[in-house]
């Protein structure tokens, strides 16, 4: 039946450039951090196996290969994303500012068929710095995640591994809860069996 | 830091300019084998030439390329004037909003009269305002008054801008079908040069082996039509070997001959004897006179199997095209066509992009250019200056013709001798113009049509007109709708698109006012359903593959195909059999195939998705699908040919190091494009692998 099919999951990672994205991706799914900030290159998606609640469903994180820097990232990025994951770096004021645009941008380009229950998680970067250099106070940025209906808010640092796990558990969470909605929206229950290979254009 | 600074420090070893399909391929393949690039385009999308749009931005588009650009008089002459070129690029540009003979009718010339001196902006208020007076829209939508507002500004500007001349009246069911498009915007794709792509030819094994195929998702193509001028009727056509067993309007003595050439054509480079003689003959002389095919034969291999585009190919061209057909067969499916979804050239383009990305390429889009800077005494282009100010480096500049200067375009132009275009249409209907099959290519052969019936001289169509159309499965529209895309090449710049495209069109879908295409639907206000006589197991099957949740194809997934091999084989046998016992057949359209004399059981099941091969499209039982939107465009083509023309030389040659990449031709698919972008890149990285296989995600050493 439908709840034993593969599922495949695709997160994206949205935020101004270097915040920690590639960072935040590869201490989740490598568990490797470098402190020697490059502009991303090489990182394409990473995926990961993750247990929910009893089922294993395979994770694909995309990056966004640089693209964003120069708000040029195409439209063939954001289609069929499960989750959007909205990063900032607490010590970066206008990271946190430009949030806004990220989510109108993901809502236009992806336009998920019922925006106001798209999830979104929000992810402030880079706690380990000194506290004298955040610029983001916890308290403002669970207001802005409280105004957008809610987003799930966590704080983490990808150099110290802390929180990454978490935040990543609650974004293939919702990610699923995500998928199998829109897979029961669309599905045809007349077609139940389409799922069976030899559906794919060939009878034989 | 990456921001702007640094870029103005770096010489890069490449930049691109434009993101069209060619310089994505050059972008992925130099960045992949470790150049840097910096890859940079004036239009806020990918895919330049190739874009894909919603409703809302193809009529801003087309508005903005119809739309002569002013310009200064004498610009400088390292001047890049990108909108001026794009501008020339694109002739005849035309939108059509159908009325059909629906709704109240508003008079539009007694507003637009009387603001005659008005500037277009006041004259398109005072139309809007009128409109509004006049047919008080109950709870408009937001799209309701964007459909108004757009309709007073196309009467506004009647004789300029991208739509149809003298647009002085408009029914409410305009103003409504217009709105509907605008809510459902974001639904459609609609590709500026729709092509298709073999299921195993030189570009689907580029991009399986180069990896890029996993970023992206494809439908087969499901059947070929092709007009036939002596019956006047849109036919389906035999395209698979499965198709000429089943197929009921050939005779046994003609499948037999198909068969036999297409046996031949597998193998054709190893049975030179056979064809040497035909070379650079015309393709169809060969097919007639070595295998003597019969005309609907001939039909059937020449335009529905053998026709890439190319009206002038030679014996050489088309066995090429009937081979990579016949190889693309049975890959993916019976077809041999696959087509991207939410639009074919703007998805190949940013998958390109995402790996030249992936592999460092800087990309800026909506990125304004000023002036190329060059070393005159050297003959080497130097630098890009952008609209900051800031002035970008690199060793070497690729990009396309908009992307010249003054003087570099000066220089090109003197150098066409032969003019070429490519005349476009885009069409959106309600119904499929082929029935159940709803992803559909059909081609109408040159000469097959009359342009300008009832006139003399009579003119036909010079070249052949190809159209594809596309549906609710491909993510191009919305499931209630169909786009058709209709395209041919064209010599001249005089005649409109609409003018060399309309013929075609008439023989497909119902125009409204336009008498001589095909008839209204019974009750064109409610679309009946499809209602196709006691649809059988067949077309009930073929429907249901079509449907939105027929399971999306990637490139990975290719079917093991050894048993349908095998039970093709077998069914040859059995044909050769019985074609050796009765011949000679005189052509009976009603020879019974030997799918209905007891084949072997897999067989009769594999057959049942090719609907019976050789079928009247739009013989009464379907309604026609009626048009409600459509926009022409003629695109420039032309590009000049070696030798150059004498006297050219006096002018400024262009810079060594910039390599200029061809406009997208007219053909179905991307193979001269994907193959001139290989021979750049082996130009400029000499000996490296082109687009190798990229790593595994894991693989990448993290940091």
């Amino acid at each position: 039946m439908a709840s034993q099919r593969k599922v495949l999951l695709k997160v994206i990672i949205l935020g101004e450039s270097g915040v920690g994205k590639t960072s935040l991706m590869n201490q989740y799914v490598n568990k490797k951090f470098s402190n020697q900030y490059k502009a991303t290159i090489g990182a394409d998606f990473l995926t990961k196996e993750v247990p929910i609640d009893d089922r294993l469903v395979t994770m694909q994180i995309w990056d966004t290969a640089g693209q964003e820097r120069f708000q040029s990232l195409g439209v063939a990025f954001y289609r069929g994303a499960d989750c959007c994951v909205l990063v900032f770096d607490v010590n970066n004021a206008k990271s946190f500012e430009t949030l806004e645009s990220w989510r109108d941008e993901f809502l236009i380009q992806a336009s998920p068929n019922n925006p106001e229950n798209f999830p979104f998680v929000v992810i402030g970067n880079k706690i380990d710095m000194d506290e004298s250099k955040r610029m983001v106070s916890q308290k403002r940025a669970m207001a802005w995640c409280q105004s957008k209906g809610n987003i799930p808010y966590f704080e983490t640092s990808a150099k110290e591994a802390i929180n990454v796990e978490q935040a990543f558990q609650t974004i293939a969470k919702n990610a699923l809860q995500h998928e199998v909605n829109v897979k029961i929206d669309f599905h045809d229950p007349i077609k139940i069996d389409s799922d069976t290979p030899d559906n794919n254009g060939c009878a034989c | 830091m990456a921001d702007m600074d640094s870029l103005e420090t770096t010489v890069f070893d490449a930049i691109i300019l434009g993101t069209g399909f060619t310089q994505t391929i050059v972008a992925a393949a130099l960045a992949r084998a470790g150049k840097t690039v910096l890859h940079l385009d004036e239009n806020d999308y990918y895919g330049g030439e190739s874009g894909a749009f919603g409703f809302r931005d193809l009529v801003k588009w087309a508005d903005k390329v119809a739309t002569p650009v002013s310009t200064v008089a004498k610009a400088d002459s390292d001047k890049i004037e990108f909108d001026k070129l794009v501008a020339k690029t694109y002739n005849h540009v035309e939108i059509q909003l159908y009325n059909a003979n629906q709704g109240t009718i508003i008079d539009l010339a007694p507003v637009i009269d009387a603001n005659k001196g008005a500037s277009a902006e006041d004259r398109a208020k005072a139309i809007e305002d009128y409109i509004n007076a006049t047919c008080t829209p109950t709870a408009p939508s937001k799209e309701t008054n964007e459909a108004i507002e757009t309709i007073a500004s196309w009467a506004a500007s009647s004789n300029q801008g991208a739509t149809a001349k003298n647009f002085t009246s408009v029914s409410t069911h305009q103003i409504h079908a217009l709105e509907e498009l605008y809510k459902t915007t974001r639904k459609y794709n609609f590709d500026l040069s729709p092509k298709l792509l073999y299921s195993r030819g030189p570009l689907t094994n580029l991009l399986i082996s180069s990896g890029i195929g996993k970023y992206l998702e494809f439908k087969l193509l499901e059947r070929t039509a092709v007009y036939e001028a002596l019956t006047d009727k849109v036919e389906m056509m035999p395209t698979s070997k499965e198709d000429v067993f089943v197929s009921k309007a050939l005779s046994l003595k003609e499948k037999r001959l198909l068969m036999k050439f297409l046996q031949f054509a597998v193998d054709y480079e190893n049975q030179q004897s056979i064809w040497e003689d035909y070379r650079d003959a015309p393709f169809t002389q060969f097919v007639q006179s070595a295998y003597g095919l019969t005309d609907k034969v001939l039909t059937a291999v020449v335009y529905a199997i053998g026709f890439d585009g190319n009206d002038e190919a030679t014996t050489a061209d088309g066995l090429k095209s009937v081979k990579v057909y016949l190889q693309s067969l049975g890959r993916y499916g019976n077809s041999a066509y696959l087509c991207p979804l939410y639009g074919v050239g703007s998805e190949l383009a940013q998958a390109f992009c995402r790996v030249s990305a992936v592999y460092g390429g800087i990309y800026m889009l909506q990125h304004g250019l000023d002036k190329h800077v060059v070393d005159k005494a050297a003959n080497k282009w130097q630098s890009v200056v952008d609209h900051t100010g800031q002035t970008l480096q690199a060793g070497q500049l690729i990009c396309s013709r908009e992307y010249l200067s003054v003087d570099m375009d000066a220089y090109l132009e003197a150098r066409i001798l032969n003019r070429s275009y490519v005349s476009h249409c885009i069409l959106v209907t309600d119904r499929s113009a082929f029935g159940e099959t709803t992803l559909c290519k059909t081609l109408f052969p040159m000469g097959s049509l009359v342009l300008n019936p009832g006139e003399t001289p009579e003119k036909r169509n010079e070249h052949t007109i190809s159209v594809l159309q596309m549906c609710g499965g491909t993510m191009s529209c919305p499931s209630d709708r169909y786009i058709l895309y209709i395209w041919a090449e064209s010599d001249t710049a005089d005649g409109s698109a609409k003018e060399e495209l309309t013929a075609a069109i008439r023989k497909l879908v119902h125009i409204p006012s336009d008498s001589r295409s095909l008839k209204a639907p019974a009750s064109s206000e409610e679309p009946v359903p499809e209602s196709t006589p006691a649809p059988t197991s067949e077309t009930k099957a073929l429907g249901d593959a079509s449907n939105e949740d027929q399971p999306r194809m990637s490139l990975d997934q290719e079917m093991d195909m050894e048993q349908v091999r095998q039970e093709i084989l077998k069914a040859e046998k059995k044909l050769f059999e019985e074609a050796d016992t009765t011949t000679p057949i005189p052509s009976r359209p009603s020879t019974p195939g030997p799918s209905s004399s007891g084949s072997a059981k897999p067989l009769t099941k594999m057959f049942q998705k090719s609907k019976s091969s050789v079928s009247l499209v739009n013989n009464g039982s379907t309604p026609a699908p009626v048009a409600l939107f459509s926009l022409f465009y003629k695109r420039t083509t032309s590009w000049p040919r070696v030798p150059y023309p004498i006297g050219s030389e006096k002018l400024t040659p262009l810079p060594s190091n910039l390599t200029l990449l061809k406009p997208m031709n007219h053909s179905l698919d991307f193979e001269a494009a994907t193959e001139e972008a290989r021979a750049v890149f082996e130009t400029l990285c000499p000996g490296e692998e082109f687009l190798p296989p990229t790593p595994e995600p894991e693989d990448h050493a993290a940091y």
